[in-house]
């Protein structure tokens, strides 16, 4: 029964995706709109094949996406390094959150873009100040999930864990992070959403690689397949990513909703 | 208490909305011409603070309405979606316009740019002759005229490929310049004279003379140009009259463009540089023949590049210019 659901509403998403599909493909078809605001499929499917076998800007497409990539796993993997530890001891030890969780929380609203140019003159025009906008976009999102898993851990396990004579740093360790991470993972998730949507503002200045980029530049040109082509790329990528994410949770945290 | 506030922040917002509202219904019906100006002294800078542009269309019953861009980039995006009437722009974003087959022709060519846009780098980075420019790292602001005459540069000394270009605004330009984070610019005036301790190399004057002629332009939409024809006829003679006084009293020039940009004369002076006003008598000609072939040239370059992905023809460049609304020029 569960599975015929499944099924059906798989089917209906691929009906979706297919009806977009054909919609596109009759406007550009009947030529109903001017190709530079949307090209047909085939133009995108042609432009892919050429991108491919000539790169963009002098530089090889798997390339650029590479170096996407890159720029975005070094900055979630540094905010995962400083976030957890400072999320997990923020909520344990009131004197860190007092530290910690004032700057936290201002540089969590503010668009990323809003400080980038400071970041810029500050970091100069090279991967640092790229990554670092990336990391301090990917970071509250891991820090506040750790912070919230703390204060949300059942004060009894606490209790009877300190009772029985665990250290402060037994704890931590056996109760309070086995209980944070299914929260790390959810922050996890949200952070890479977060510095995955400030990719292109990222590469926007001052670069000359980049799947961001690479949209940026050719939309000067109004080039809109190769627009679409980056497009298309960093939101299928980001599906990909974010299951992946999903199955790993499912595979580390086997005890979530376990007593 | 809350309840009370929160009544009243959403009253005092249906307010707002509905005499805003309101206040854009009262607008008089008015003709608008919408014209996308660059924040640089050219002639649009100069027939504005004259007033000249503004009763050109006023005579006509038509209200002026600026939007500045910071690049031809955005103006092209505002070309597309019909947000602008007419647009300035550097040539080489026109043959973007053209090759995107944007409903728009050139009308006008506002300035022939000369040392008012220059090659620069940084003083002790030993170059002295134009290959000791291999492995440098210069920046421009990409699609731009000053990005089209540094290609020009490289490939007339066989360097394509062998320097290191990145794109950058002239704001950012400037910070990494300071920062030591660039060896040298292809840029234009003001921030050219911000790179301190600088040498030039080439400037787009000495480029134009090698053939590589650059100008800012102005496009006006198909739309506009067929249903508003008279009062693009006055906007260009109100630009055209600009032209004549700079060539007979440039320091008239400098005086009302410093005005409108909040800038000293001198740095108008500065800022427009050695660059060149057509009048109205030699447009014509210039823009069907030499400025043709350059436009052609422009084109052929960008697609052999690739940073064109499509072929623009010869004919689609004598097309693209229309001189008719130029006194004297075309049909009438």
């Amino acid at each position: 029964m569960k599975k015929t659901g499944k099924l059906k509403y798989l089917s209906i998403s691929l009906l979706t995706i297919t009806v977009l599909i054909m919609i596109w493909t009759l406007v550009t078809g009947l030529d109903l709109l001017p190709e530079v605001l949307l090209p047909s499929l085939g133009k995108i499917g042609n432009t892919f094949v050429k991108l491919w076998h000539f790169g963009y800007g002098g530089v090889a497409l798997y390339t650029h996406y590479l170096i996407t990539m890159q720029r975005l796993l070094i900055a979630v993997l540094c905010a995962i390094v400083l976030g957890i530890p400072l999320g997990l001891m923020s909520g344990y030890v009131p004197l860190i959150k007092a530290i910690v969780d004032p700057l936290i929380q201002f540089i969590r609203p503010i668009p990323p873009l809003a400080y980038y140019t400071l970041l810029i003159l500050w970091l100069g025009i090279g991967e640092t100040s790229k990554i670092t906008l990336l990391f301090l976009a990917a970071l509250p999102p891991i820090y506040i999930a750790c912070f919230d898993s703390v204060t949300r851990i059942d004060l009894e396990y606490l209790q009877s864990a300190s009772s029985l004579g665990a250290s402060r740093w037994q704890i931590f360790c056996n109760i309070v992070f086995p209980a944070a991470v299914p929260d790390i993972f959810t922050g996890l998730r949200s952070a890479v959403g977060v510095a995955y949507t400030t990719i292109v503002s990222a590469e926007m200045i001052a670069a000359s690689s980049g799947i961001g980029w690479m949209i940026i530049d050719s939309s000067h040109y109004l080039k809109s397949d190769v627009m679409f082509i980056g497009i298309i790329l960093l939101g299928v990528t980001g599906v990909l990513i974010d299951q992946l994410l999903k199955r790993l949770e499912l595979h580390f945290v086997h005890w979530e909703g376990k007593k | 208490m809350v309840k009370k506030l929160l009544t009243l922040m959403t009253l005092l917002f249906c307010a707002l909305t509905l005499t805003s509202c309101s206040a854009a219904a009262h607008q008089q019906p008015k003709k608008v011409v919408r014209i996308g100006i660059l924040q640089v002294p050219n002639d649009v800078a100069a027939a504005r603070q004259r007033q000249t542009l503004r009763q050109a269309c006023a005579k006509l019953g038509y209200l002026v309405k600026y939007i500045s861009f910071d690049s031809g980039v955005d103006a092209n995006k505002a070309l597309l979606s019909g947000s602008v009437d007419l647009a300035t722009m550097g040539d080489t974003n026109a043959v973007v316009a053209l090759a995107a087959k944007i409903p728009a022709k050139l009308v006008w060519i506002n300035d022939i740019i000369g040392s008012n846009e220059a090659l620069v780098v940084k003083k002790g980075q030993h170059i002295q002759r134009p290959q000791d420019l291999a492995g440098k790292k210069i920046a421009t602001p990409f699609a731009s005229t000053s990005h089209y005459s540094l290609m020009m540069y490289l490939e007339q000394h066989h360097l394509t490929g062998k320097v290191q270009l990145v794109d950058m605004q002239t704001p950012e330009i400037v910070a990494a310049w300071q920062r030591g984070d660039i060896d040298g610019a292809y840029t234009w005036q003001p921030s050219l004279d911000h790179l301190t301790g600088q040498t030039a190399v080439v400037d787009s004057a000495a480029m134009a003379d090698q053939g590589a002629l650059t100008a800012n332009v102005t496009l006006a939409t198909n739309k506009f140009r067929q249903h508003h024809r008279r009062v693009l006829r006055q906007i260009i003679a109100a630009l055209s009259a600009t032209h004549s006084l700079y060539q007979t009293n440039p320091s008239q020039i400098y005086h009302v463009t410093a005005q409108q940009m909040s800038i000293t004369s001198r740095a108008a002076k500065k800022q427009i540089g050695s660059s060149k006003w057509l009048t109205a008598a030699q447009m014509p000609k210039f823009m069907t023949t030499t400025f043709l072939n350059q436009l052609y040239g422009t084109s052929q370059f960008m697609w052999r590049q690739q940073t064109l992905n499509k072929y623009v023809s010869r004919q689609q460049c004598r097309q693209f210019i229309d001189i008719n609304f130029i006194k004297g020029g075309g049909s009438d």
